[in-house]
């Protein structure tokens, strides 16, 4: 800019010193030859094209500047771009790609000019539209710019590995020949971002299904039991009243178990699921644990199995009683009738670990893994038989996990699954306490007991 | 029962794989009149189907094992059950399953909850037409 400027001066003063000494001349010869007045005519228009010349050089130079700054701008723009910007020949060669292009296709500064279009965007396998066809289209418009929109590709790179992308192409005239720029974007994170979002959306799409179908069944036993009671009642023996009411006070726990499940799950994905922790005995909970289980109906056998007493647990007792909970009730819910469920903790001083054994069918290998997920059943949820939205392990897990423990299914000896659940520690060992209502202290130093 | 032709009670066959399902409608049925013979599975159903003689059944859909619709085939390929009428009783308000009940000629298609008398007058009504009827009954 500065050198422009300094150019442009230097030349309006050479050119002033020259008109300045042309008029000097002229003067002299007004002075010494009058009859040169024709000539002396000729000189100030041979000055006057002189300027106009100059004027007309200082513009162009002027433009010439202001051209080359913009391509240096364009080129920056170019260069700074996170998109691929490449152009490409009519023969599909490409012949300019920005650094963008050539980092997301995995090549050095200049790799890419020269190769094949195709070698980095491929034609789509899955469909008959390719970038050729879009090509072939663009060419068909005729020469002029033309623009077709973006599409999602693959993008290939140097190594081979494949990527979604974005590609938006147009056609560009230059020099009566038809050049083809294509911006092309890596859109690898949205996808997965769109994936997951699929995925939440389907769960939860899902969870409605299934949580109105889980209604329907107690509402049913609402309905139909109210219908008894309020227009049928004087034709029920008192039998027939007392096992009413009993189906619509279990059909009432199922609805609050399937709201609680809910609510929880909604706190888990909210992140406020939470621990209080406290010190508290492993083998009081499990106690309280299969006492409340049984309270709400459950009629299974519990063989309380815990052969320590000693530990104490720093953990939160409500929540440590939930997972029982939820495992007795999967225990319950899948073991076969007349065959019982043990229940017991053990301790390695850094950790206390609690079980759950039943004689239920078993968890395959392959689903192991996949038990503790969200909406997990083992079977179709929307055909199975037993109560649940496939939440109670899942909200199993997150508990355990938020006290920096793990829970795990085992297959169990003799047939049956062993789930079972480690919680740090982070206790004393405790003088020996009598629990307190524990039919399996009755005996001295057995702690075996069993609830039935 | 007084609609029947014989005087005799209707003779419903309730097949579901939920027992409490299974008992509500039972002590509904009963208490109107109707003979009620229970099934707790879709096989368990085909077996009273053909050995009980019912003069309808009402089938859930959604069983683990033998579904409704596996059972409703089945009915249809046994010379013995052929002609049994058949209405669905289900929690599935799905329009492709009531599509489907209308296309294998279902006599009916009612959604879990239902209200009990309007149960009791559809049985009543398919019974009275010898099964020739179509009728869905959705909740709300």
């Amino acid at each position: 800019m500065k050198v422009g400027l300094r150019n442009e001066q230097e030349s309006s003063a050479e050119k002033m010193e020259i008109i300045s000494r042309i008029k000097e001349i002229s003067c002299d010869l007004e002075r010494t030859a009058p009859e040169t007045g024709e000539y002396q005519k000729e000189l100030m228009a041979v000055v006057g094209r002189i300027n106009t010349v100059g004027r007309t050089v200082s513009r162009t130079l002027a433009a010439k500047k202001a051209l080359q700054r913009s391509e240096e701008f364009l080129q920056r723009v170019t260069d700074a771009a996170n998109d691929a910007i490449m152009l490409v020949g009519s023969t599909g060669k490409i012949t300019y790609s920005n650094p963008a292009g050539e980092r997301m296709f995995g090549y050095a500064a200049g790799g890419l000019p020269g190769r094949e279009m195709e070698s980095v965007v491929p034609a789509r396998r899955d469909s008959d539209s390719s970038l050729q066809d879009h090509y072939t289209r663009l060419a068909e418009q005729g020469p002029g710019p033309g623009d077709i929109g973006t599409v999602e590709m693959t993008g290939l790179r140097r190594g081979g590995n494949e990527f979604p992308v974005e590609v938006s192409i147009s056609m560009v005239p230059d020099n009566g020949q038809q050049v083809t720029e294509a911006i092309i974007g890596d859109i690898s994170e949205r996808k997965t971002a769109q994936a997951t979002i699929e995925k939440q959306t389907e769960e939860l799409r899902n969870l409605i299904d299934v949580a109105a179908h889980e209604l329907r069944h107690p509402a049913t036993i609402f309905k139909g039991y109210a219908f008894l009671l309020l227009e049928r009642r004087e034709t029920l023996s008192p039998e027939a009243f007392d096992d009413a009411v009993r189906r619509i006070d279990e059909a009432a726990t199922r609805v609050t178990r399937l709201v609680n499940d809910l609510f929880d799950a909604s706190r888990i994905e909210r992140g406020k699921m939470g621990v209080k922790r406290e010190d508290v005995q492993p083998g009081k909970l499990i106690i309280r644990a299969v006492e409340e289980t049984r309270m709400n109906g459950c009629q299974r056998d519990f063989i309380l199995a815990s052969h320590d007493e000693m530990t104490e647990l720093h953990a939160d007792p409500e929540r440590i009683k939930q997972v029982l909970w939820i495992l007795l009730d999967n225990a319950d819910k899948f073991s076969p009738e007349n065959t019982d469920v043990e229940i017991w903790h053990e301790s390695n001083g850094a950790e206390v670990v609690f079980h759950v054994a039943d004689r239920g069918p078993g968890v395959p290998e392959e689903k192991r893994a996949v038990l503790f997920e969200r909406f997990f059943q083992g079977e179709d949820v929307l055909h199975h038989s037993t109560p649940g939205i496939g939440l109670g392990l899942h909200i199993a897990r997150t508990i355990v996990n938020e006290h920096g423990g793990w829970i795990e299914v085992r297959p169990r000896e003799g047939g049956g699954s062993d789930f079972c659940f480690g919680i740090p520690a982070f206790g004393r060992p405790l003088d020996i306490t009598p629990v307190p209502e524990d039919p399996a202290t009755e005996e001295p130093g057995v702690k075996v007991g069993i609830f039935s | 029962m007084s609609d029947s032709p014989e005087d005799q009670p209707l003779k419903v066959l309730v097949v579901d794989d939920d027992p409490n399902i299974v008992a509500v409608v039972a002590a509904i049925l009963c208490g109107e009149g109707f003979q009620v013979l229970e099934a707790t599975s879709g096989k368990q159903g085909l077996e009273l189907a053909r050995t009980a003689s019912p003069d309808i059944v009402l089938l859930d859909i959604m069983m683990p094992e033998i579904g409704g619709f596996e059972v409703y085939r089945r009915l249809r390929l046994d010379p013995l059950t052929e002609n049994l009428p058949v209405m669905f009783l289900t929690a599935s308000m799905k329009p492709e399953h009531i599509n489907r009940s209308t296309e294998l000629g279902a006599s009916g298609y009612i959604t879990k909850p239902f209200s009990p008398l309007a149960l009791v007058n559809a049985l009543k009504e398919t019974c009275r037409l010898g099964g020739e009827s179509s009728i869905v009954l959705k909740s709300f």
